[in-house]
């Protein structure tokens, strides 16, 4: 099938067009599936999101009514789709024992010299919680409020996780710097 | 301390560019959105199979009304008031069309004929009732007469109470008789819908290369108490087998493709055991390659 503009590829999609459906996935898999990286604790989850949130999106494409970016609308579906896998999942995984350290070191470390990968996997490491709502907060832009909502939690729970995320990726951050040069 | 904002600005930064190397799931998303479909076309046949079964209340409410009729024709027979019910007839095509009507509304068509259409002849109206009624329902022949013999002088009491123990009484062998037919419904049904083959789907003696849908449990108790623990279907020589199961919110809660996986119960993503309740079952089949695959479905119901 040659390139459709995105609004023709939605449209064949929503015809159920296999092929359609495999150009979308193709031009999508990598973006979405880094948000499924961002909100799971591994690789395999994060794959089982990633082909949970296509079939929701795939099912659900009727309803997108070309308002506001298609993009946008995909990225929201597979951020619930995540928070859904959390949800249905949350009676195993859950221990909320972490090794929470307070003493905070200086902060005039150059951050910036950790990898893309380590940091997803700093990211991996937090409970999922803390997870949910320092990827909601601070990359996709909600506010406290409405991730009180969206996880069915306080206000200020939603609050005192991201601080608490924040500590807790903060300290991780600087014992891989410590480490880093100590090696 | 300020290290805060730098945490945050340093994930923005990481992630604003965020396209990692993503693994090749284009399969399963293929099969997911057939397993949806599916579900959701379980959905349609579970409200289709609900219609059906409320035509054949209606259905089995009418055949209670002739009944009903007959017995009264009976009635005033044997009480050596015969009466030409050509309107009692006439009333019989509404009721199909209006459901059931309460027993009392019944009884008063019967009491205003008598009076008007006595003048017709006796010789006439047994002709022409007694055949019809004796098709529609055949127990009331036996019933009728032995009940209503005695107690001809007591005509008002009698047909106060004698219509209601009629109603009662067809209706049992009427609605045994038909129950079984929503479920070959069912899968006519999908025959249409899914699969447009016009051969009929299901057939109880397949064999050996067939299976038998009412071998499939409609309950189960996963308590591995070794009776009734996992949700079989026994099929042989299939070159398909894909079964879906979904609880009262249509999510998915358990998928095989192996007929040697089984449900035990358990939500197949989180091995949480399922709540007792009622959950729908979707299994498509085919035995050759070349067959368009078959879709049944049904209820089950879980008992933890």
């Amino acid at each position: 099938m040659s390139q459709l503009n995105e609004q023709d590829l939605i449209n064949a999609c929503v015809q159920s067009d296999e092929r359609a459906q495999k150009q979308l996935y193709e031009k999508y898999s990598r973006v979405m599936f880094g948000i499924c990286l961002r909100y799971s604790n591994s690789y395999e989850e994060a794959k089982d999101i990633l082909q949970d949130g296509f079939v929701k999106v795939f099912t659900k494409m009727g309803q997108f009514g070309f308002q506001g970016s298609f993009e946008g609308w995909m990225k929201r579906i597979f951020v619930n789709t995540a928070l859904e896998h959390y949800r249905s999942q949350k009676n195993h995984l859950f221990h909320e024992d972490v090794e929470v350290a307070y003493g905070i070191a200086h902060h005039d470390h150059t951050l910036d010299k950790i990898s893309q990968k380590e940091i997803l996997g700093l990211i991996q490491a937090l409970p999922a919680g803390y997870r949910n709502v320092l990827n909601l907060y601070i990359i996709e832009g909600f506010s406290h409020a409405e991730i009180a909502e969206m996880l069915g939690i306080n206000e200020g729970t939603s609050k005192s996780q991201l601080s608490r995320a924040r500590v807790i990726l903060q300290q991780a951050i600087l014992k891989k710097q410590q480490k880093g040069l100590h090696e | 301390m300020n290290n805060e904002p730098n945490i945050d600005e340093l994930l923005k930064e990481t992630f604003e560019q965020f396209t990692p190397e993503a693994p090749d799931v284009w399969q399963g998303i293929s099969k997911g959105i057939q397993s949806a479909q599916m579900a959701q076309s379980g959905a349609n046949l579970a409200t289709a199979a609900k219609s059906s079964a409320a035509i054949i209340k209606v259905i089995s409410a009418v055949v209670a009304v002739a009944g009903l009729v007959t017995a009264y024709v009976w009635y005033d027979q044997s009480g050596n008031q015969p009466v030409v019910t050509s309107q009692s007839v006439a009333a019989l095509p509404t009721t199909q069309t209006e459901e059931i009507l309460p027993s009392t509304d019944k009884d008063q068509i019967p009491v205003s004929t008598p009076n008007e259409k006595i003048e017709s002849s006796p010789v006439n109206t047994a002709k022409q009732q007694t055949p019809i009624m004796n098709q529609s329902v055949p127990v009331q022949e036996e019933q009728i007469p032995a009940n209503t013999s005695g107690e001809n002088p007591v005509k008002e009491a009698a047909q106060n109470e004698q219509p209601r123990s009629v109603v009662s009484q067809p209706e049992v062998p009427v609605q045994q008789a038909q129950k079984p037919t929503p479920k070959v419904d069912v899968v006519a049904d999908k025959g249409t819908k899914e699969t447009p083959a016009p051969k009929p789907p299901y057939n109880p003696n397949e064999g050996e290369s067939g299976f038998d849908k009412s071998n499939i449990t409609n309950v189960f108790t996963p308590d591995n108490d070794g009776l009734n623990d996992r949700f079989v279907i026994e099929i042989n020589q299939e070159t398909l087998y894909h079964l879906i199961i979904t609880d009262g919110n249509g999510r998915m809660v358990f998928e095989s493709f192996d007929k040697t996986n089984t449900w035990d119960g358990k939500d197949f993503k989180t091995g949480i055991p399922c709540q007792s309740g009622n959950y729908r079952w979707v299994f498509q089949y085919q035995f050759k390659e070349s067959d368009k695959p078959r879709t049944i479905s049904g209820l089950l119901k879980v008992i933890n």
